[in-house]
């Protein structure tokens, strides 16, 4: 599978601090990368080299093969994009922002617009003006503008932001349908991650600047395998069978960290004490919680390096 | 594809509140100037009126107040000379006979009774005289009188022509004689009696450039006695051209003709198009970065250079529609006010070189001087644009395009002058032979440094504009 986009150990300085480090990481076709990191971690500025709007200072980037340094007119021809906020001309109607688009790129279609502005659901108020409109409303026309040109990267930084819970519904299933049905590369990035763990297809961490991770969603969510919670009938003595590591719930419940080999001898001595059990449940770690865990992996890391 | 890039920049320009607002507002500027100038012109019928009915208020309080002769003898006789006035129209040939003949005899009327009293001699006879020419005013034939003037001057020349002596300063003696019965003469023909209209008053003008030439030092030393001799020669063949062409007609009393204000306008004397090119130029790139749009458009498949010159153009593009609506407006409001025949007034071009003047069409000249003056607009563009992609700031580039323009050095009569680009921006200067005011100032060092300047301010903007980070929020 051909890389749709690529970067090469990018570096990016802001006067002497350096913003960006070694970024390195790809999205291939019918992929969507979701690109995560708290803010103020780089996916902006990462997001801004990748399209060109501030320079590398050095590494490279890729898109369709094209590096955008040398060839940056190929490279942006099937590239659609959202950075920070949905920007259109408020003092034009939807319909006159896609149009203005449209005559950018070789042959779109009166059809294709039609066609696009159906699908965001702008029809009934294409033909108002952009400054009439929602924050999501403006997201919607974003998506839009975005899709204009067929592209096959997508990039979108924080496109969720003022969509409402249906509105990113759409958006999610909008995504998924564009990767799988048209290959579609997605590069979307948010500092939310229980809101891309259910489409993204892989994973890329960033903190400070550097790349933490990048693996894709079933191994990150294997990390959080392991993990019982048990209700019992009392947690009279609890403490002698516990790990450093278990925790004592509310409720008379427990939470262990076992193997999935070990859990049942660990059941099994409880009944011999005559404890009883009402319930064992596996927990499922979230995602956030398998990122947060990595970030602080870094973090314990790095005060230990110090 | 630059041309749909081109073509976006203009339909974002022209879909702009502000651009609505600046078309609005020339229709408005218009109207309002012209309007002023219509009402508080000196040909004005009704202000005329109405400021001689004020003045003869004043002049009946002043005459019981005055104090001493000479104050008497003014306000007595301005007196009689309003109330005089007051019965005909502002152009006419009587008013014309009132301000040149009645007026001094009224003045020499009250002298005589004031300081020699009312049964003297001399006040008798004034009285006479000047109750006479009240009489011929009533059936005021002005031809009679010019053509009293032209056998007084005739026997002018005959004593000059009778001496022995035909030196050279003779000759022109007479040869000034000559015109000026050639202009009175004139005035027969085409019926322009002395009554302060347009066309009376070109032929006065023309007259006094005849004298001060006639005066005049030819061999100039200074630059500036240069430009004042090249200024007078000037005025005397384009009178000349005009007499001997039949040019000089009743073109109305108007304050101005419509040819005169488009004329202004496309040779960019007028403050609203400057304004517009500063005003643009100064807007078309922060506007997108203030709003974010910027990233909307440099993500698209074409060069920073590509974006940055579609920009320059839809504004130059902008800037000439904007003169041609607002030369259109002019002529509407001008016509409005000033009567739509002033479009026919003839425009004259005088050639400093051969000395020669020539009748030229109306369009041919609005765009030739539009032409000339096009390496002002499009410097001063390109420098407030550059201003503005390095500050993002629309206001500071429109700073530095209007300083750039008001500022005159032409003044500054030393070498560096010639670098300054006001000094050498608007090639009106050099038409048809001309020369600057400022004898450093000339057509080859202003091409050069207009040419050097424009090269180097496009190249930087091109660098600062493709150097440009787009920073986070």
């Amino acid at each position: 599978m051909e890389a749709v986009l690529e970067l090469k150990n990018v570096n990016k300085h802001f006067g002497k601090k350096q913003i960006l480090h070694d970024i390195s990481f790809s999205v291939n076709e019918g992929e969507i990368l979701g690109f995560i990191g708290p803010n103020g971690a780089g996916k902006t500025t990462t997001i801004k080299l990748i399209l060109g709007l501030q320079r590398i200072d050095s590494g490279e980037v890729f898109i369709n093969g094209k590096n955008i340094k040398t060839n940056f007119k190929e490279a942006m021809e099937r590239v659609g994009a959202i950075v920070e906020n949905p920007d259109s001309y408020m003092y034009l109607s939807g319909m006159q922002n896609l149009e203005l688009i449209a005559r950018l790129y070789k042959n779109i279609s009166k059809e294709k617009i039609n066609e696009l502005v159906e699908l965001v659901g702008l029809k009934d108020r294409i033909h108002d003006k952009v400054s009439k409109y929602s924050l999501g409303m403006r997201q919607r026309l974003g998506i839009a503008e975005a899709l204009l040109n067929s592209p096959n990267l997508l990039v979108l930084d924080e496109p969720t932001n003022g969509l409402d819970p249906e509105g990113i519904t759409e958006l999610r299933n909008l995504l998924v349908k564009l990767a799988t049905e048209n290959k579609v590369a997605i590069l979307i990035s948010s500092h939310n991650l229980a809101e891309l763990q259910s489409f993204c297809t892989n994973i890329c961490i960033i903190q400070e600047g550097k790349i933490i991770s990048t693996e894709s969603i079933n191994a990150l969510q294997h990390d959080s395998l392991g993990r019982y919670i048990i209700e019992l009938n009392h947690l009279e003595n609890i403490d002698s069978y516990l790990k450093e590591e278990d925790k004592k719930l509310e409720n008379n419940m427990i939470e262990v960290g076992r193997e999935r080999e070990e859990i049942s001898d660990f059941i099994f001595e409880l009944l011999k004490n005559n404890y009883k059990i009402y319930q064992v449940k596996e927990k499922e770690k979230t995602l956030e919680q398998a990122f947060l865990e990595r970030i602080g992996g870094e973090n314990d890391e790095k005060s230990n390096q110090k | 594809m630059m041309k749909n890039l081109i073509k976006n920049e203009l339909f974002k320009l022209s879909h702009r509140t502000e651009t609505k607002v600046l078309l609005i507002f020339a229709i408005l500027v218009t109207i309002v100037l012209n309007f002023m100038n219509y009402y508080f012109s000196e040909t004005n019928e009704n202000s005329y009126k109405k400021q001689l009915k004020s003045m003869i208020k004043f002049d009946e309080d002043m005459k019981k107040s005055a104090d001493n002769i000479e104050d008497k003898i003014y306000y007595y006789s301005d007196y009689e000379i309003n109330q005089l006035k007051l019965k005909y129209p502002l152009i006419s040939a009587e008013t014309g006979y009132i301000n040149q003949t009645i007026s001094d005899l009224a003045e020499e009327m009250y002298r005589n009774q004031f300081t020699n009293g009312i049964n003297s001699e001399s006040y008798l006879e004034v009285k006479k005289e000047y109750e006479e020419a009240l009489q011929k005013l009533e059936n005021y034939d002005w031809k009679q009188d010019i053509n009293e003037e032209i056998k007084a001057n005739q026997e002018v020349i005959d004593v000059l022509s009778d001496t022995t002596s035909t030196s050279s300063s003779t000759q022109t003696e007479i040869d000034y004689y000559q015109e000026v019965i050639r202009v009175l003469n004139y005035r027969l023909k085409n019926n322009i009696p002395q009554d302060g209209s347009n066309a009376s008053n070109t032929l006065d003008e023309y007259l006094e450039s005849l004298q001060a030439y006639k005066m005049m030092n030819k061999n100039v030393v200074t630059h500036q006695d240069k430009i004042a001799l090249m200024e007078v020669e000037k005025a005397l063949n384009i009178g000349k051209y005009e007499l001997d062409h039949d040019l000089i007609k009743d073109q109305g009393n108007s304050y101005t003709t419509i040819a005169e204000e488009l004329l202004s306008v496309a040779s960019g004397q007028g403050f609203m198009i400057m304004f517009v090119a500063i005003f643009i130029a100064s807007m078309i790139i922060p506007t997108e970065f203030e709003k974010g749009t910027i990233k909307q458009l440099l993500v698209k498949p074409y060069t920073r250079t590509e974006i940055l010159v579609s920009k320059i153009i839809a504004t130059i593009l902008y800037f000439i529609g904007y003169t041609i609506f607002f030369l259109v407006v002019n002529w509407i409001v001008v016509g409005i006010f000033a009567g739509f025949n002033t479009i026919k007034a003839p425009i004259i071009v005088y050639d400093f070189g051969s000395k020669t003047a020539t009748q030229v069409g109306l369009i041919p000249e609005l765009i030739k001087c539009f032409l000339l003056v096009l390496p002002r607009f499009l410097l001063t563009m390109f420098i407030a644009n550059l201003f503005a992609i390095g500050s993002k700031s629309t206001v500071l580039a429109m700073f530095v395009g209007l300083s750039l323009n008001m500022s005159d050095f032409t003044m500054l009569q030393k070498p560096i002058a010639k670098f300054i680009l006001s000094n050498c921006w608007d090639f009106n200067v050099f038409a048809n032979g001309g020369i600057s005011m400022n004898e450093y100032v000339t057509l080859t060092s202003s091409v050069i440094v207009v040419v050097v300047t424009t090269i180097v301010v496009l190249l930087l903007s091109n660098i600062v504009f493709k150097r440009k980070e787009i920073k986070n929020q």
